[in-house]
């Protein structure tokens, strides 16, 4: 059995007195891909969040390949440049033109060059399918392009594994395709990933499992075809009825 | 022999080999100034004396209300600004043995019922000089509705438009501005009081004051102080020019090099201040917005302190209260100083709001990719903030331009105070302030312009390049 690449042990966080999440345990196994699903305000964008140390967690631990996440900021700073995260609202510096949104992080995290960052970044362009677009402005973007442009941004730091904070709810339906064409591309390759996301048929094709969260606990986990075909639990079925309902309208 | 030699030597009253004199070069024709000339009875006076004395002399120009500061802040060694000796500016200076006769008189209207005495002031408005002795006599006397002003030849333009019904004041300077500018002024013939010019010295240069004593003695003795008086004083004295009630515009031109010459300063000053200004304001807007107590609360007093008080009393401060505590800079250093604290609370209150108007998300994204907190702020958040608060900025830049005139306090030639300085020797306020005016306007035009063209500039380039 390999080691984890991450794995959550009861993690909580409270905003308030509001309790969000109520001690989740989490395994993401090297090259599988989970998707966290489950109804509005149930926790997934703070679970998420709470991996990369956006949200730092009020208890519970983090291990990364096995080792626990120490505190202080170089620690973070190192855990965060490993660990890739692609945005609702894309996020895109708006100062920056397209190519130099993928440049800043390799050049001032890493110091790399100029020109040998900008080669990576032609091919991950190319990968995304916007090599045109390098002298653009993000303001002059599509929301799909600019989530493209976002998704390789987060890839030149070449991390171990990727974050989608529900990466196509923003989107104007004829241009979600393109972002999960990108994303179903980075899971053929093997990448690990966590996504949050409302697509369901989406997460039963690229998902090697599913985690159903409601009120701030996991009630369920396995394989999609499991999950989202044969669910186990009520409020699973409930949340399931809902969204398909909802996208048959 | 020899050691009554190195004794007198010791005690050259110039150890320096220069004397360093205040003068407020807006009273002519005592002392007035153009370009870096200075000329005038007092400015004369004052080589004699110091030639006497085998001293060298070097004139600074402060406006009058900051000269006695600055002469106890030890800026000065002497001061000759026809200062009049009075029993309450004596209990803290020194003053010289008299070298003019002078009294207070009374300016009105003519064709106005005259007012023979203070009994006849009461219930009218009389304008006088701030700190003047003019204002010393009337304050005792309640009734007497009092206008202070900080130049003289103001007085008079406000008494010509009916805003004041007499001014008073030094007797001499009012009866050669007249001449120059204001024939439809007449000047009383009763003397309000008798009074005397003198010398101005710290307390602890009793050494001094004893040398010019004896200098002055001599100059009365053998006339030269009664030439002088009849140089400038008397029937023949030279004139600037005819008088005049309206706008003159072959005066401001002749004034014009002068203005560029006071724009320069200005300019220099705010540019300066400016730029000190912008690393300061940065560094206290993210410090306001830091998680650490310590920081955020020393920051926010800064600025609530700044803001808080006026420029002019921070430039006071700076000016004569800091040499108490034996730190002396320079004065232009000085007055950068001064606008570019004060500029920098209001700057820093503008980059706060840029910064704070900034979408979480960016920070989010840019921290997620592993950026330090410093690095974020470098290169994601401050660039946004610029460019949002240049409109503010610019407005920002465009006060403190016309902010700097405030330094004139401080005897600083700048526009406003080269200004002053024309609008008395000629005593023509009425052709010289338009022509300040149009320099302040030439100077904050352009920066207008530019700022609104690097905003076109800004946002045309994120929207042509991707079209």
């Amino acid at each position: 059995m390999d080691v984890p690449l991450i794995e959550l042990q009861k993690v909580t966080k409270n905003y308030g007195s509001h309790a969000v999440l109520r001690g989740v345990d989490l395994r993401v196994r090297p090259g599988s891909v989970v998707a966290i699903i489950g109804p509005s305000g149930c926790g997934k964008s703070t679970l998420l969040r709470c991996m990369n140390f956006l949200e730092r967690p009020d208890a519970g631990q983090l291990f990364f390949r096995g080792r626990v996440l120490g505190e202080g900021a170089e620690i973070l700073r190192a855990h965060r440049a490993r660990v890739g995260m692609v945005f609702q609202r894309f996020h895109l510096f708006p100062h920056l033109n397209v190519l130099d949104n993928l440049l800043l992080a390799p050049r001032v995290v890493r110091g790399e060059g100029r020109e040998e960052a900008a080669r990576s970044a032609h091919i991950l362009l190319e990968k995304v399918g916007l090599s045109a677009m390098a002298g653009a402005w993000p303001e002059s973007l599509s929301g799909g392009q600019q989530q493209r442009v976002a998704i390789a941004r987060c890839l030149m730091m070449e991390p171990e594994l990727l974050l989608f904070d529900e990466p196509t709810s923003a989107l104007d339906p004829e241009l979600v395709g393109e972002v999960l064409g990108v994303i179903r591309d980075l899971a053929e390759e093997g990448r690990s990933m966590c996504i949050v996301t409302h697509e369901m048929s989406f997460a039963r094709e690229v998902a090697s499992e599913v985690v159903m969260l409601d009120q701030g606990v996991v009630i369920e986990q396995g394989p999609p075809a499991q999950v989202l075909g044969n669910p186990q639990h009520a409020r699973t079925r409930t949340f399931l009825k809902r969204v398909l309902e909802h996208s048959r309208e | 022999m020899l050691s009554v030699f190195l004794g007198f030597a010791l005690a050259s009253p110039c150890p320096t080999g220069t004397l360093t004199v205040g003068t407020d070069a807006t009273f002519p024709p005592f002392s007035s100034k153009v370009g870096d000339q200075y000329s005038g009875y007092e400015i004369e006076l004052g080589q004699q004396v110091a030639t006497r004395l085998g001293c060298g002399i070097t004139w600074v120009n402060s406006s009058f209300d900051g000269i006695f500061p600055a002469l106890l802040s030890g800026k000065y060694d002497a001061v000759i600004a026809s200062v009049t000796i009075t029993d309450e500016r004596r209990q803290s200076m020194l003053f010289s043995v008299p070298y003019m006769e002078a009294g207070q008189a009374i300016v009105q209207r003519i064709g106005d019922p005259t007012i023979p005495d203070i009994a006849g002031l009461g219930g009218k408005r009389v304008g006088v000089g701030l700190n003047t002795t003019g204002q010393y006599l009337l304050e005792p006397h309640p009734e007497v509705i009092l206008v202070k002003y900080p130049a003289v030849d103001l007085t008079l333009s406000d008494l010509r438009a009916g805003r004041l019904d007499a001014v008073v004041g030094d007797r001499p300077v009012f009866a050669y501005m007249l001449q120059q500018s204001f024939p439809d002024l007449s000047l009383g013939t009763a003397a309000l009081n008798s009074e005397q010019w003198g010398i101005v010295f710290a307390p602890e240069r009793r050494d001094l004051k004893e040398a010019v004593d004896v200098a002055l003695s001599g100059m009365v003795a053998d006339g030269s102080l009664r030439a002088l008086e009849e140089k400038y004083l008397g029937t023949a004295a030279a004139t600037e020019g005819a008088a005049s009630t309206h706008f003159r515009l072959d005066r401001l031109v002749v004034s014009l090099p002068m203005l560029a010459l006071g724009a320069r300063w200005t300019l220099f000053l705010s540019i300066s201040s400016f730029l000190c200004a912008l690393p300061m304001a940065l560094l206290l807007a993210v410090a306001r917005g830091s998680r650490l107590v310590l920081l955020r609360l020393p920051a926010a007093a800064w600025v609530e302190l700044l803001r808080g008080t006026p420029l002019l009393v921070q430039v006071f401060f700076l000016y004569f209260v800091l040499p108490g505590f034996g730190i002396s800079l320079p004065d232009a250093t000085t007055a950068i100083l001064a606008l570019s604290i004060n500029a920098s609370a209001y700057i820093s209150e503008i980059l706060r709001a840029a910064l704070g108007s900034i979408d979480a998300g960016q920070s989010e994204a840019a921290a997620a990719l592993g950026l330090s907190r410093f690095q974020v702020l470098r290169y994601v958040l401050v660039p946004q903030a610029f460019r949002r608060a240049l409109p503010p900025l610019t407005n920002e830049a465009i006060a403190l331009i016309k902010e700097s005139s405030l330094v004139s306090v401080m005897g600083m030639t700048e526009l406003t105070r080269t200004g002053q300085e024309l609008a008395s020797r000629y005593a023509d306020p009425l052709s010289i302030w338009p022509g300040v005016a149009l320099t302040y306007f030439v100077m904050t035009l352009p920066l207008a312009r530019l700022s609104a063209w690097m905003e076109r500039r800004l946002s045309v380039g994120i929207r042509r390049a991707g079209d």
